[in-house]
């Protein structure tokens, strides 16, 4: 890999500690819809057990220990998660959503990484706050989604890239292959109007970065990694990009799995218990690190509270949110919590957003991102922040 | 379209000798492979290498020729009569190795069931995270790789190349997720449904997928069943939802959550045969599960006790609407001219389409003769599966593509592997960001460490032994391309040839396969 290391040289060069004085941002989208009645129940709403008590009977059961507080409980499932939510390292926001009520999961996961109005910007998010910021190092690291594709939530920065695993990551040459390989490979992406050239150019320089960084950190794996998880992996790649402090500022990962209409219980017990042993290991991972770190989980929305026929739930309106990290005012629910009644809910019986999930994200991009900008982040929004930031 | 396994033999039969001994099937004697063609014949125009490109998975050695020899007006008018082109035999044969391919749904549940019975986990993309309950003791799912490994195959080397292309396009469009329950068999038969129908009415397609046992299970509407009071569960809205959604109107603005939920009810009682998994994989309508009371469907009365007549009044509306050919006409823009979909040749599909009820071929015609299509004013990505088959088309490889799965897995599109109903992405800014996995794959084809996969570098390697290797390189650089490389560029190359020109022979494959300009269509 040396004609690599050479390129990226002549390239740019990552120094260590040229990462960011603010936090770095993980965005965990779970796609599908997350039924937040199942995942964080609302045990002591006298209409929880009418509707839910028959389709999940561990979360009613008194001797559970996961209480999050005397109204809401933690899935045993969700058992990993307990111990940070204890040490005040997790935040939980019920009853949050786009506050539109889209029932379709393109509309409503579009809503979610556009975070704008009707007429807004057509980028997301996470680019447009990114846009914003200076990025004196140039990492081709900054921003990284985890997977094949780069989401919408990150379009509108330029140099978001796709990452998978460090192992993806390697050009390994055939042995009898000249050296000048790689740079007739450089010369092929160096000039012209191909809209590919700038991104090839950057894919070199990540390729070099990587190759010198899984020689530094690679061989430091996570304690018990559930290799079973992509997420888990890919949440371990994040902690290694951390702790190399190679420049990361974002990183967006997505986890599939939550779009329970059948055999609810069957389908999402595996995505619950990768998720939450995913996230208490990325947490233990990044020791004292973590204070540099705030980890966001969002889902497009929730599910309706009446289970339907199949054993499982159709498309409904509020989720609820996760915070993670070192400076959040954790081991609480921010919840205004509307009810589960028959006057509570929405005329199709769905549980109504009362925090827009805007309100989440302004807090977390002002407060521990230090963008001042918010406005132009969530152009004619005026977010209200619920204070879980320290 | 769809050839029995009698049909398959009989033209075995007519066939000429495809494998010698000791040979495999795959290793197929033909010309049209000769890597010496990569370097000789004429080069594609503009034109004719975009309808190659676009109407196809890219041009095969000699295909240039054969199609300047053809003409591009007779070439496109045949590709839209596939029926018309008779397959190349060799391609059936080693389709015809395909066993769960031709089979009916009841011995394709049968061979299912035993390949069930024990053995050793091997999941197919990544069902074990999705369900690793239901799958613990299973083999390595033959089905599914079958169905995979024919695509790929089909891409390489049919002559029908238009109607491959069309069938990805529906896949998309009626995307369904192996992965889940018995998808992983049923997509077989469904792939046949797309097969059929795919330049031909898109009402009898939008029907067959409404009817087709794998869309039922993945969009769970094989669980629909009409409001259950005692339980006071309702229908199931998924089918309903991405139907009106994702499959016609497109525009969720003109229709309401009344109207999903009145969709879903006259679609209760369409499922499959037998319960839960190892159905037996016929379409089954339930008239106790279906809903016969009135109903309206955006603004349309449908009266009470038309049983199964519901679903397919609802078929007819969509059909019918003018959303539905709108979102029929961008598709097909932005799938074969680019994300920049041309609004009159939009207006044009439009107006096709509702002269001509829905006919597909007629408005594939119509896009294939616009100016729009002939200037070529957009771009189009190759995404995964069409970078790796014109890859495979374009350097004469041969292949079993036994293993291509694998590797568009790790290029992010493994056939029939996308979770979501709305199906593979189509947009450049998606996949431009995964180029590694390109490079890494044409590094290993060009290399020969792809299983079963080879490229004969033989008659390359005579020629630059007695041929200036600029002169060579740039051959393959037009070939490959469409275009010659800059002189810097051409100098980088080059220094790969010192002092051993025939090593530098896979090596510029690799590179030109890597360039920029090949992850394009022309």
């Amino acid at each position: 890999m040396t004609e690599q290391s050479a390129i990226a040289q002549e390239k740019l060069v990552i120094r260590p500690g040229a990462g960011p004085a603010r936090d770095v941002l993980v965005t965990v989208l779970l796609r599908g819809g997350m039924d937040a009645l199942y995942t964080l129940p609302p045990v002591a709403d006298p209409d929880y057990a009418r509707h839910r008590a028959a389709f999940d009977a561990s979360a009613t059961n008194p001797r559970n220990p996961l209480k999050l507080d005397e109204f809401f409980s933690l899935h045993a499932n969700f058992e990993p998660l307990a111990e940070i939510y204890r040490r005040g390292h997790m935040a939980v926001v019920h009853a949050c959503g786009p506050r539109q009520g889209l029932l379709s999961h393109f509309d409503a996961m579009r809503l979610l990484e556009q975070a704008s109005e009707a007429e807004g910007p057509k980028d997301g998010w996470l680019g447009r706050h990114l846009a914003m910021q200076p990025n004196p190092s140039h990492s081709p690291l900054r921003a990284i989604a985890l997977g094949n594709t780069v989401p919408l939530v990150l379009r509108g920065v330029t140099g978001a890239r796709a990452l998978d695993s460090l192992e993806e990551m390697r050009i390994e040459l055939p042995v009898d292959w000249k050296p000048g390989f790689m740079t007739a490979l450089a010369r092929l992406y160096g000039s012209g109007s191909n809209p590919l050239s700038a991104i090839g150019r950057g894919t070199l320089a990540t390729l070099a970065d990587l190759d010198r960084l899984s020689s530094e950190v690679g061989a430091n794996a996570g304690p018990h990694w559930d290799t079973h998880s992509p997420l888990g992996r890919q949440l371990q790649l994040v902690a290694k990009l951390v702790r190399a402090e190679v420049g990361l500022e974002a990183a967006v990962l997505t986890q599939l799995g939550w779009d329970s209409h059948v055999s609810q219980a069957a389908q999402i017990d595996g995505p619950m218990r990768a998720l939450a042993e995913a996230l208490r290991v990325f947490v233990d991972e990044l020791g004292d690190r973590i204070d540099r770190v705030t980890v966001v989980v969002i889902s497009e929305f929730g599910r309706r509270v009446a289970p339907n026929g199949a054993g499982g739930t159709d498309h409904g309106r509020a989720s609820a949110a996760l915070v993670l990290g070192g400076n959040i005012q954790g081991g609480k629910v921010y919840s205004r919590w509307p009810g589960l009644s028959a006057d509570a809910l929405d005329r199709d019986g769905n549980l109504p957003v009362t925090t827009d999930f805007r309100d989440v994200l302004a807090e977390i991009i002002e407060r521990r991102l230090g963008n001042a900008g918010i406005d132009r982040v969530f152009p004619g929004y005026q977010p209200n922040y619920l204070g879980f930031t320290a | 379209m769809r050839l029995s396994r009698r049909e398959f033999a009989r033209l075995l039969a007519l066939s000429p000798a495809v494998c010698t001994a000791g040979c495999a099937k795959w290793e197929w004697e033909d010309p049209a492979t000769a890597t010496e063609r990569l370097v000789e014949g004429p080069v594609a125009t503009p034109l004719e290498r975009r309808v190659l490109d676009r109407l196809g998975y890219g041009p095969r050695p000699g295909d240039v020729a054969a199609l300047r020899a053809q003409g591009v007006e007779a070439y496109i008018a045949a590709q839209l009569q596939p029926e018309s082109i008779d397959e190349d035999p060799q391609l059936l044969a080693m389709l015809a190795e395909f066993d769960t391919l031709a089979m009916e749904p009841e011995e394709a549940h049968v061979v299912e069931q035993e390949w069930f019975k024990d053995g050793v986990v091997a999941p197919i993309s990544n069902v074990l995270f999705k369900f690793p309950q239901l799958y613990q003791p299973y083999k390595p799912h033959v089905t599914a790789n079958e169905l995979c490994q024919a695509t790929a195959v089909r891409a390489m080397h049919s002559r029908r190349q238009l109607l491959e292309v069309m069938v990805e396009f529906w896949t998309d469009h009626f995307n369904v997720d192996q992965s889940k329950f018995d998808c992983r068999w049923l997509k077989t038969l469904d792939d046949d449904l797309i097969r059929s129908h795919a330049l031909g009415k898109f009402r009898d397609l939008l029907l067959a997928t409404a009817r087709s046992p794998a869309m039922l299970i993945y969009l769970d509407n094989a669980t629909n069943r009409k409001y259950d009071p005692e339980t006071k569960t309702p229908p199931n809205e998924n089918y309903a939802r991405e139907l009106l959604e994702l499959h016609t109107l497109g525009d969720t603005s003109a229709y309401t959550l009344t109207d999903i939920q009145q969709v879903a009810r006259c679609f209760t009682g369409w499922g499959v045969e037998g319960e839960w998994q190892f159905r037996p994989g016929r379409f089954v309508y339930r008239a106790d599960d279906h809903d016969d009371g009135e109903k309206t469907v955006l603004g349309q009365h449908i009266p009470p006790g038309q049983g199964q007549g519901d679903g397919v009044a609802v078929i007819d509306l969509l059909a019918a609407h003018p959303l539905t050919a709108r979102t029929i006409s961008k598709k097909l823009c932005r799938y074969f001219i680019g994300e920049l979909v041309p609004p009159r040749l939009v207006d044009r599909l439009v107006a096709e389409y509702q002269r001509t009820d829905g006919d597909v071929r007629a408005m594939l015609t119509e896009l294939f003769a616009s100016d729009e299509f002939r200037v070529g004013t957009s771009r189009v990505i190759k995404r995964p599966f069409r970078f790796a088959i014109s890859a495979l088309r374009g350097t004469g490889a041969i292949s079993s593509c036994s293993s291509l799965a694998e590797h568009l897995e790790a290029m992010g599109q493994r056939p029939f592997g996308w979770a979501m109903p709305d199906g593979y992405p189509t947009q450049p800014e998606i996949w431009a960001a995964g180029l590694t996995g390109r490079w890494r794959f044409a590094i290993e084809l060009a290399n020969g460490d792809i299983d079963e996969t080879r490229i004969d570098y033989g008659q390359l390697e005579r020629l630059i032994d007695r041929t200036d290797p600029a002169a060579v390189c740039q051959r393959l650089a037009e070939s490959l391309l469409g275009t010659t490389l800059p002189p810097e560029t051409l100098a980088s190359l080059l220094a790969l040839a010192e002092p051993d020109r025939r090593r530098a022979i896979p090596q510029w494959v690799a590179l030109l396969l890597m360039a920029p300009e090949f992850q394009w269509c022309a």
